[in-house]
């Protein structure tokens, strides 16, 4: 007697009811309990004929207009009614709530109990201003794209790939790095943190969204002056008391990556002659544009070089997730097998863990 | 089983409900959520295995839906372009390596007309090893053997869903029973979940 795969397999999903109202109250209905609906959204003038859909969204519906707007940053050219009628909004979640949006390319979990509006930058970036609770933001690394910030009074956190959570409460203002790197910016001073990084103020009072949540923020919240991180000889981070300027040359090779990446490269080689984290992310960033750009041989001398220079800076996982992708795309699947199983000796529960198993997988059915 | 009603609406066709849906009509957006959530939650449910990236999945497949609407054109059914952003969502997430690694996590329905509840845990557990087996396939393998296997679908409805050659579709398929055979041989619980006793015909 042979055995053979049934020409069908049978698998019933759950019941959907219940999904499908939770989906459904986060896309497009009001939500159920009023006193966290948001203020009415106000439009810029010249769009008064859709006044009407816009307020009754926006008042029944916080969550799902901040959705919709993230759409329409997405296609600003042709953008369609349904979203071109939403161009700034709050987030309110109650005690035991939370939800979870997108905006640029961001997947943002908010936490209980939270206020935040969504304001756009003349820079064409996305401002998230908190005024009290927590924000858990995902962001795919930038690539040129506009950038991405999270402000809680006068604290502004730039991100620059990576995954953050912000807190704000009456004892001050938090930030925790999971991955990557991200600028933290008071009003005189930036710190950059790396991963596994927190940097906290205090004395900030959480403000009413849509009032105080301005971008200025309170002029009476005294400057956090966080130290800022900085790479020592070993290629760690470490604290330094200096604080760190912005770095205009970063922010413009960020820019320049998709028009002009041989100028963007330019300058991020500049930096990493460095020796602070500005020069570790410069160097990352140099080896991720040259693997996308199909410089693998380039990308891979970068990579061994990151790791060399910065063994444990702040994109160090990135940086040998990077070697597996660039030697997947330049074909040697042997080798980028071999660097994911270095990968997961390395980080078992890092971020690229799963793909890693994976490919590791793939070569075990291959062969 | 719970039968929804789905609100009619006042729409001669889907292009009006696309058209109102483009206006920004609240109602027309809830007629085709509605009309098209339960058949997507089933489709990436059964790609992905896991109820609650299931529902993530469906989620963003419907952000992406009122997202690329404009580019929509009546030349097809609005439940295929659908359906293909559906899988194309499920594709992002077995390839994006967002699941959980947490098999208490899985939820699967065995339907309940077995004929005890031990046979019906046996099914349940030879799901949850079908779908540990599914991990090992690529994603494009995955979803290939998904959609005709355990779907339903016909090859040539697998390849416009995903895009791809009809004869790419038939080696993925072949392949992914291939990985499935090789680990029934092994596994007698699995065995009795995806295969079946062949008769040697009578000379």
């Amino acid at each position: 007697m042979k055995r053979r795969l049934r020409t069908r397999l049978v698998v019933t999903p759950p019941p959907s009811d219940a999904v499908q109202d939770r989906v459904e109250r986060r896309l497009l209905q009001a939500p159920i309990d009023r006193e966290w609906a948001a203020p009415p959204i106000t439009r810029p003038a010249g769009t008064r004929g859709r006044a009407t859909f816009t307020v009754a969204v926006a008042v029944a519906c916080a969550a799902a207009a901040a959705l919709v707007l993230a759409l329409r940053e997405q296609r600003v050219a042709q953008t369609p009614p349904v979203v071109a009628l939403l161009d700034s909004s709050t987030i309110v979640t109650g005690p035991g709530q939370g939800s979870r949006v997108t905006l640029d390319h961001v997947i943002v979990e908010v936490g209980a109990d939270t206020r935040a509006a969504i304001r756009r930058e003349a820079d064409g970036g996305a401002v998230l201003e908190l005024a009290a609770g927590s924000l858990d933001c995902d962001v795919s690394p930038r690539r040129g794209a506009a950038p991405f910030r999270v402000r809680a009074g006068a604290v502004t956190v730039t991100v620059l790939g990576t995954r953050f959570v912000v807190w704000r409460s009456e004892q001050g203002v938090r930030v925790d790095v999971i991955r990557g790197s991200v600028s933290v910016a008071g009003p005189a001073t930036q710190t950059l943190l790396g991963a596994g990084q927190t940097w906290s103020s205090a004395n900030e009072a959480p403000a009413r969204v849509g009032s105080e949540c301005d971008p200025g923020g309170d002029p009476a919240v005294r400057d956090p002056a966080p130290s800022a991180a900085s790479a020592s000889s070993d290629g760690s981070l470490r604290r330094s008391t200096t604080p760190l300027m912005a770095n205009p040359t970063f922010a413009r090779a960020q820019r320049l990556e998709p028009s002009a990446p041989d100028e963007a490269a330019g300058l991020y080689r500049g930096l990493a002659t460095g020796r602070d984290a500005w020069a570790a992310l410069a160097l990352y960033s140099l080896a991720d544009l040259e693997s996308r750009r199909g410089r693998r041989a380039e990308a891979l001398d970068l990579v061994r070089l990151y790791e060399r220079r910065f063994p444990r800076g702040p994109n160090a996982e990135d940086i040998a997730w990077l070697r597996v992708e660039t030697l997947r795309r330049a074909g040697a699947h042997a080798e980028a097998r071999a660097a994911a199983s270095a990968y997961l000796a390395r980080h078992a529960t890092g971020a690229y863990a799963r793909p890693a198993r994976r490919i590791i997988a793939e070569g075990a059915v291959d062969r | 089983m719970v039968l929804r009603l789905v609100e009619p609406g006042p729409y001669a066709d889907e292009a009006e409900v696309v058209a109102r849906c483009l206006r920004g009509e609240l109602a027309a957006q809830r007629h085709l959520f509605r009309a098209h959530f339960r058949h997507v939650h089933a489709t990436v449910f059964r790609i992905l295995g896991v109820a609650h990236e299931a529902e993530d999945a469906a989620q963003e497949t419907f952000v992406e839906v009122f997202r690329s609407l404009w580019t929509f054109q009546a030349r097809a059914k609005i439940s295929t372009w659908i359906e293909r952003i559906a899988v194309r969502v499920a594709f992002r997430h077995l390839r994006a390596g967002r699941r959980s690694d947490t098999v208490a996590e899985l939820v699967y329905e065995v339907p309940e007309d077995g004929p005890t509840a031990d046979g019906r845990a046996h099914a349940r557990e030879g799901l949850r090893r079908l779908y540990q087996a599914l991990d090992l396939l690529s994603p494009s393998t995955r979803i290939a053997f998904v959609l005709h296997v355990i779907e339903g679908r016909s090859l040539i409805d697998t390849a416009q869903l995903t895009q791809c050659s009809l004869v790419a579709t038939k080696v993925r398929v072949w392949r992914a029973r291939r990985v499935l055979e090789a680990h029934a041989a092994s596994d007698p619980v699995l065995a009795d979940f995806v295969c079946v006793e062949e008769r040697k015909a009578k000379a």
